[in-house]
């Protein structure tokens, strides 16, 4: 018995072993079997279809579980087995049970799941918005396009999505498959409805304030200033930031100078940024999509400046309907319309703004005077177009500048200056997790200083003029497939056309056109930058640019390695250290005396060495509810800094030797430049706004200047405060209050002055000269404490179909007499310093009308 | 100022600009001033010597220069250890200079100026002659009507840093030393070794009316001359500019050789000429 027991049970086996045996051959048989089928766009479901239908394949899928896909693609005598793998991917298991062939979602495999982030009314794609997973602890912002991605294993979850100003949302997502989806929030009228846990996770991304961000919805809330709203004035109210004098509104940015910003406007470089001696900025608000300041070890891919980057894009326009708002103010009025030239699919966006005091002061203007301006003005155009399957192009253009003057034939003054740029932009999602963005752009900057007066010798000009012109390309590509990182490169070349002119003295008797210098270079950079997450405590941000500078006489090639690491602590705190170099091939030379925002931009050369800077700083950093709190200290240290040379600024071109033009520019120096910066904010609420205090230095440090000894910089000023209020009265009720307070500028004033003699080499006589001012050092004395209170009350109500706001409220509201300039002047035979003041207590009334 | 000028500052005031005096506390020095260059081979030598005066909260600076000079100081110029010269005041042109004939200065030689003044103040300065040096220099000229154009390339021997002045003077037929003495317009003439270096030219040109004068020769004189010469006679040029052109210029804080006084003490050597016919 038991050798027959033991005889049925090899039987058994050996049967068992015959029908996997079986069943294999049968799935081998099944899936190897070979057809031929043409597929001619159809979905990846509707092919699985017609191999059941028309090839009598026993296919078990859930329709749900197939990812949408079209396909177009023709087999011939290829096996079941290719056929399947070909629509269905990898991510999915392919077996055979029985005459069945069985698909489903591989569990272990992981997918990608991406997608754009946009408005729902106006399909705008909205920039560094919070894209979170909870249950995956996953979370991300929307990069420069509005685009994000994920790479998670297989299974449910809910994602959150939250944008300041917009309602936040929540998607189901069934990740069965690589999955991209467009997904869509709708705008929301209350500002304060931002999740807060959201928001503190979002600040905490950030490192440190070296990256500081301005939505469009927070420029609404700045206060005005002769019914102008700018965006430039609120990143001067934040840390580590100054504005200039009274009437300078360049950035000076931890202890550079204000020609080491760069400013990009859809990618095109600004080479100026302020309008009306420096009263207004080219930003108004209204068709800003997006500004991004960053001034520490700021992203590989830019270059070409040493101490900032501020990134403005303008909105694309709304693709579904057409929209606007008119803005009429005592001095200027603006236009902004946007709308949909192909609706889904192509939009457009228009915006000018003029200023129109010319026009109330014409009858004012002396009766001979032939021509007399004082306007500035500005138009914004951009086409936004979806273009093909995940791509987009773009058509962004700027026209803007400033004239000032008046004249008659013998006699006048004239100041102009402007910026024009274009820039054609193209986006594409290669796949999901390749990223690639190329663009093209012009800018030109110039700028002209004429003073026209008659003497013996009949009518003379004195003028200055400048101009840069800049042609360039660049190609980024941004990569998301591997795990914990973000791998970013890209390269950028920019031809520069620079015509350097200052003070040529024009008149009836000599050349009325002066030969103008003229300076061509190539700039160019590549870069490639990691974003690595370890989890969600650590990142590190490494990049490295090489950079290249030169013509055919010279030539840089510069690294310019930058990494900053931040770590979340427990209790929500956050510390980050950076480092870097960075270097500067173009500066600009304005003189101190009058802080005209004339520039004349000039490359490095042989003997002018490039600019470079080296800096350090660490910092930690508090998001907790509502409040956010970040204190950071930095160290800089600059070689070859440069500065106008004392005496005269004299650019004259009858000497065609740049080296010999570039004697006004001393470049042989150093800077030191430390700080501390500190941010106090609340974020939400009725009631918000934040105080921010900088205490700051920089020493320059020449062998020629001041007998070798330090001194400080024109743009040292010690303490920086600027405090920022805001309180929603009631819902249609909404006020503003900033204060700002700056440490004088430091000038230099003469401690004496004596009668000179000169050596006259052909007599060899000693002649007397002239008088001389005996300043003892530089920069010793400083003007009074620059501060100021502005105020702006707005009330919104709704009217016909649209939106009304008026806005009225008070410049230095206190009429805090600032320093413009100080010079010496005479008064009743005594020399006396005397203070010019420019801006006293200007009340403003808009109205503004959306529509 | 011009009605036009005055228009646009007005449009200015109506955004609230204004002057005002400012009371400041910014001390006020006075101090002594000696200024003097020795040349090689030169007649006489010259030093002016005098006081600064106050120039903030202060009256305006005397109109006759004469108010300042100090008339009673001692002037003696060193060969270390001994002294060459005791320079006597002039006072028709307010300066202590040398007798006619007496020095022998060498290049190469370093030279002490001591000024003691009456109040028992020692200022010192030292100059060393610039070395003998053979210069070389080219130019080309080309003359309109209106313009005159000079490209000069100069070249020596020594190494380093080296500082030359420049005048270009032309002549007309008559030879009467009706001299129109050109200047480059960035330096006043004076140059460095480091243009040279770069293989570029100097390049002055003048745009002017000549009128009824008409050169028919230019005369191109380079000298070297030491650093103090150098910097001190470009800053006082930059510092004329200064004042004259607010709107675009920066103050000078001058170069000073001295320690304890304004002004410099400087010196002049080798020079060649180079005469040119139209």
């Amino acid at each position: 018995m038991n050798r027959l027991h033991f005889s049925y049970k090899k039987v058994a086996l050996i049967n068992l072993f015959m029908l996997l045996f079986f069943i294999g051959n049968a799935q081998q048989s099944i899936l190897q079997q070979q057809i031929t089928i043409k597929f001619k766009k159809v979905t990846v479901a509707d092919a699985l279809l017609r191999l059941k239908q028309e090839r009598g394949l026993n296919l078990s899928y859930s329709n749900d579980q197939i990812q949408y896909r079209v396909i177009t693609v023709d087999f011939k005598n290829e096996t079941v087995e290719k056929v399947l793998r070909y629509l269905l991917g990898k991510q999915y298991v392919i077996t055979v049970l029985g005459e069945q062939i069985l698909i489903y979602p591989d569990k272990h495999a992981k997918y990608t799941f991406s997608g754009w982030l946009r408005d729902a009314a106006t399909k705008e794609y909205l920039i560094g918005a919070i894209v979170t997973i909870p249950t995956q602890n996953a979370g991300t912002v929307t990069n420069h396009e509005g685009y994000f991605t994920f790479t998670l294993p297989s299974d449910t979850f809910t994602v959150n999505v939250n944008y300041i100003g917009y309602k936040s949302r929540s998607v189901f997502v069934n990740l069965l498959f690589p999955i991209t989806q467009t997904i869509e929030l709708q705008s929301n009228a209350v500002l304060n409805e931002f999740v807060l846990s959201e928001l503190e996770g979002f600040k905490q991304k950030s490192p440190g304030l070296s990256q500081l961000l301005l939505e469009t919805r927070e420029v609404e809330k700045l206060p005005v200033l002769l019914g102008e709203k700018d965006a430039v004035r609120y990143f001067q109210l934040m840390p580590g930031i100054q504005k200039g004098n009274e009437g300078d509104n360049s950035l000076y940015v931890r202890g550079g100078n204000h020609d080491q910003n760069l400013v990009l406007l859809d990618d095109a470089v600004l080479y100026n940024t302020s309008h009306a001696t420096g009263l207004f900025s080219l930003f108004t608000g209204s068709e800003i999509k997006r500004a991004e300041l960053s001034k520490g070890a700021f992203s590989a891919k830019y270059g070409g400046r040493a101490s900032s980057v501020l990134d403005v894009s303008l909105k694309d326009g709304n693709k579904t309907s057409h929209s606007g708002e008119v803005t009429a103010g005592l001095i200027s009025s603006k236009l902004s319309v946007e709308g949909p030239l192909l609706k889904n699919k192509v939009s457009y966006l228009f915006s000018a703004r003029r200023t129109y005091i010319d026009y109330l002061l014409k009858p004012f203007a002396p009766l001979d005077a032939e021509e007399s301006s004082f306007y500035f003005y500005d138009v914004n155009m951009k086409v936004s177009a979806d273009v093909g399957k995940n791509g987009k192009l773009s058509l962004s253009t700027y026209i803007g500048g400033d004239k000032y003057g008046v004249n008659d034939e013998s006699d006048g003054v004239s100041l102009s200056w402007g910026n024009r740029m274009i820039s054609i932009k193209y986006t594409k999602l290669i796949n999901p997790k390749l990223f690639f963005s190329t663009s093209v752009t012009s800018t030109k900057y110039y700028n002209q200083f004429g003073l026209l007066f008659s003497n013996n010798a009949g009518p003379q000009k004195n003028e200055v003029k400048s101009s840069i012109t800049d042609y360039s390309y660049k190609a980024d590509l941004e990569y998301l497939g591997i795990k914990h990182h973000v791998l970013k490169t890209g390269l950028q070349i920019t031809h520069h056309n620079l015509r350097p002119q200052a003070l040529a003295l024009v008149n009836s008797l000599v050349n009325q056109n002066p030969p103008r210098y003229e300076a061509n270079a190539l700039e160019g950079g590549w870069y490639i930058e990691d974003i690595f997450e370890w989890n969600q405590r650590l990142k590190v941000i490494s990049g490295l640019r090489i950079s290249y500078f030169g013509n055919s006489d010279y030539h840089y090639i510069n690294p310019e390695p930058r990494i900053t690491a931040q770590y979340s602590l427990p209790h929500q705190f956050q510390i980050a250290a950076s480092s870097s170099i960075m270097n500067q091939y173009l500066n600009s030379i304005r003189v101190a005396t009058y802080l005209l925002p004339v520039d004349v931009w000039l490359p490095v050369t042989q003997n002018n060495k490039p600019l470079t800077t080296f800096q350090n700083s660490i910092s930690i950093k508090k998001v907790k509810n509502k409040y956010e709190f970040a204190l950071e200290g930095y160290y800089k240290y600059t070689n070859n800094a440069y500065m106008a040379s004392e005496g005269l600024l004299n650019l004259r071109n009858n000497n065609a030797d740049l080296n010999s033009l570039l004697n006004v520019l001393l470049s042989n120096g150093t800077a030191s430049a430390w700080g501390i910066e500190c941010l106090l904010r609340k974020t939400t609420g009725r009631f918000n706004g934040w105080i921010s205090y900088t205490y700051s230095r920089v020493w320059m440090n020449y062998d020629n200047l001041n007998a070798g000894r330090n001194f400080p910089a024109r743009f040292d000023r010690p303490h920086d405060i600027g405090i920022n209020m805001s309180y929603q009265i009631t819902k249609k009720w909404i006020s503003n209050v900033t204060w700002v307070y700056g440490t004088g500028t430091p000038i230099s004033l003469p401690v004496g002055g004596y009668y000179n003699y000169v050596y006259d080499p052909i007599t060899g006589q000693l002649v007397f000269n002239s008088t001389t001012r005996d300043y003892e050092g530089k920069n010793e004395f400083r003007m009074i404490a620059y501060h100021r209170i502005d105020f702006s009350v707005q009330y919104h109500s709704k009217l016909f179909k649209g939106a009304s706001i008026v806005e009225f409220g008070a410049f230095n509201a206190y009429n805090r007499r600032n320093a413009w300039v100080y010079s010496i002047t005479t008064v009743e035979g005594i020399n006396r310093l005397t203070k010019t003041t420019f801006l006293p207590l200007i009340p403003s009334l808009s109205w503004t009308y959306k529509f | 100022m011009s009605k036009n000028l005055i228009f646009l500052l007005l449009t200015f005031l109506l955004l609230g600009c204004e002057e005002e005096v400012v009371d400041v506390n910014f001390p006020q020095k006075v101090k002594p001033v000696v200024i003097g260059f020795l040349e090689e081979n030169a007649e006489i030598i010259q030093v002016h010597v005098s006081r600064s005066f106050p120039y903030l909260n202060a009256s305006q600076p005397p109109s006759d220069a004469r108010e300042l000079v100090d008339t009673g100081a001692l002037v003696l110029l060193y060969s270390e250890p001994q002294v060459v010269d005791t320079l006597i005041f002039d006072p028709l042109n307010l300066l202590y200079q040398s007798a006619p004939g007496t020095l022998n200065l060498t290049a190469g030689r370093t030279y002490k100026l001591q000024v003691i003044q009456p109040s028992g103040k020692v200022i010192e300065g030292l100059t060393t002659l610039p070395a003998k040096n053979k210069i070389t220099t080219k130019a080309e000229l080309s003359y309109s009507e209106n313009k005159v154009e000079v490209k000069i390339d100069i070249k020596d021997e020594l190494p380093g840093d080296n500082f030359y002045v420049v005048s270009v003077l032309l002549i007309d037929s008559t030879n009467l030393g009706q001299l129109v003495y050109l200047k480059d317009p960035l330096t006043n003439g004076l140059v460095t070794d480091e243009f040279f270096k770069t293989g570029k030219k100097i390049n002055f040109i003048n745009e002017f009316a000549f009128g009824e004068f008409v050169p028919n020769k230019a005369v191109i004189i380079v000298k070297e001359v030491d650093k103090v010469y150098y910097q001190y006679h470009k800053q006082v040029f930059e510092s004329n500019m200064d004042l004259d052109f607010l709107f675009l210029s920066e103050a000078n804080v001058m170069f000073n050789s001295f320690n304890n006084a304004l002004g410099a003490f400087g010196s002049v050597s080798n020079s060649t000429s180079l005469e040119i016919n139209f």
